[in-house]
């Protein structure tokens, strides 16, 4: 039974963030309908930023994880101006251009870090006896914690500010908003950055706990659609849910299966809840 | 002086001559009433002025800024709208927040301290009173009408394009729109130029109407004169037969 609960923990812990990093895919999906194939490097960017700024510059490490965020949000606006805005219109090449932006990535990471993994040092160390049931790491703890924090923050952003409505409204009927005034273009562009330093959140909390290698922005990314697909295209409360899920159904999955199939499970549970809800668990029909 | 200034505009898609070197001024204080057969450009004329498209040829002016080619946020900034001929309010969003966007997308956004009065405001003049909070889904046609007119209204328009503003009502809802368009011309300094089937209507709130067919501007005046002309008899009726 402890076991049990240690592995749901697991389960939890990874899927709030696995939530957070896709609801930056949803958003951009729901705003601009590009699939961004350089999520995971965005997330792998911050990790390193986080790495560098605490180690190289001796920053505190809880200031170079907001340092890491912000910078990753500045290279997505760089990104969506220069890369994405000459695709407008056409989602085949911002499928193709984000996914060369991906491999750039990646060999410019090697070419400059190499292959070995990167962390930046830990915020708290030490474990918490969780429910006086097991010792539980206070890193993942913390990490749970802030990602939660993002989360609703994130909500509370798009549901209650004058910016969530704006966005949201572009995403209803993007004509429409931008005959009451919205610019369009402008809405894109803070979308994106904003969606990618969602992926650069979620990096610099699990760095600490899964340091940085040039290649692991694959399986971010790759989580990342499998969560945005399970909850619904462009639902972020899918997003939270689908996370969770994933999160949750890899860990037990793991420990009581064989962790060699880790990866199986979430394409399992993603290829049967299409089964029952193709358009995905919170997906709403799309004209 | 004229505040939009349509000149000599054309517009096809394909081998369809939609809009054809159609020129014509709305006047300070004017409701301008646009009829004319099923697809006679009526509504691409529109689009063409609101930005939604651009015309192959011709200029439009609006409050003497060349507004052709511009893109429709910045032509709504400049202080024009338009409504649709099927309201489309952002339909997951409430009444209060869908006026909000209005506000926000204006030139010069309304102050946040202000807006909370101004969107009740704007929302009891249309007829929504006590219903900011209800998701624009949950409208009934004529709410998502008004709804529509609440926040063409927050981007604060010299001119709004209104496209069949009548369609699908009943007569009484007819009668409380048409007083609507009369109020807000009066109170707030909206001109108008008005697409609409119920001639009735249009004949009644128009002094001045143009009449469009088949692409072309085929008459323009009063709505008596309109009525008499043989080119819109024939263009609504058909030509009379040569044994008649």
């Amino acid at each position: 039974m402890t076991d049990f609960l240690l592995y749901l923990t697991n389960g939890l812990v990874m899927g709030i963030i696995y939530a957070l990093f896709a609801l930056g895919v949803a958003l951009i999906v729901g705003i601009m309908n590009v699939v961004n194939f350089a999520h995971g490097e965005l997330y792998v960017l911050a990790g390193y930023f986080s790495a560098l700024f605490a180690s190289a510059l001796g920053m505190h490490p809880a200031l170079a994880m907001i340092m890491a965020t912000l910078c990753v949000f500045v290279v997505g606006l760089i990104v969506e101006r220069t890369l994405i805005r000459p695709t407008y219109g056409n989602e085949m090449y911002s499928l193709i251009v984000t996914f060369i932006l991906s491999i750039v990535l990646q060999n410019g990471y090697l070419l400059i870090f190499g292959p070995y993994p990167r962390k930046p040092p830990n915020l708290v160390t030490g474990a918490t006896n969780v429910f006086s049931l097991f010792m539980y790491g206070n890193q993942r703890l913390l990490g749970f914690a802030l990602a939660l924090v993002m989360i609703v923050c994130f909500f509370a952003l798009i549901r209650y500010t004058w910016f969530g409505r704006v966005v949201r409204s572009v995403s209803i009927d993007r004509d429409m908003a931008s005959l009451m005034g919205v610019n369009p273009q402008r809405v894109n562009l803070l979308a994106f950055g904003l969606g990618c330093a969602l992926a650069g959140a979620a990096g610099v909390i699990l760095t600490p706990i899964f340091p940085v290698t040039p290649t692991i922005g694959v399986g971010v990314s790759l989580t990342a659609f499998v969560v945005v697909v399970l909850g619904g295209m462009g639902s972020f409360a899918g997003c939270v849910v689908g996370g969770i899920l994933l999160g949750v159904m890899e860990n037990l999955g793991a420990a009581y299966i064989s962790s060699a199939y880790k990866q199986l499970f979430g394409f399992i549970i993603l290829i049967s809840a299409l089964f029952l809800r193709p358009a995905g668990l919170f997906g709403r029909k799309r004209a | 002086m004229s505040l939009v200034v349509v000149d000599h505009v054309s517009k096809s898609f394909g081998g369809l001559q939609a809009v054809s070197d159609v020129s014509f001024h709305v006047n300070e204080g004017e409701i301008l009433g646009l009829i004319g057969p099923n697809g006679a450009g009526k509504t691409t004329l529109f689009n063409l002025v609101a930005g939604a498209i651009t015309p192959d040829r011709g200029r439009v002016r609006f409050n003497g800024l060349d507004i052709t080619g511009l893109p429709p946020y910045r032509i709504s900034r400049a202080g024009l709208a338009r409504t649709f001929q099927v309201a489309r309010p952002f339909l997951g969003m409430t009444c209060y927040e869908n006026v909000l966007v209005a506000l926000i997308g204006r030139a010069h956004p309304a102050p946040d301290s202000e807006r909370p009065e101004l969107i009740r405001e704007l929302l009891d003049f249309v007829g929504l009173s006590g219903k900011e909070s209800f998701l624009a889904s949950s409208l009934n046609l004529i709410d998502k009408k008004r709804l529509e007119l609440a926040r063409a209204l927050a981007t604060r328009p010299r001119v709004a394009l209104l496209d069949e503003a009548l369609g699908g009502l009943s007569s009484i809802e007819m009668d409380q729109a048409m007083g609507l368009i009369r109020s807000i011309r009066d109170k707030r300094g909206v001109n108008f130029v008005w697409i609409e089937h119920v001639m009735g209507a249009i004949m009644t709130l128009c002094e001045r109407l143009l009449v469009l067919n088949q692409g072309m501007l085929i008459c323009e005046g009063t709505p008596a004169d309109v009525a008499r002309d043989a080119r819109v008899i024939e263009a609504y009726l058909g030509a009379p037969d040569a044994g008649d």
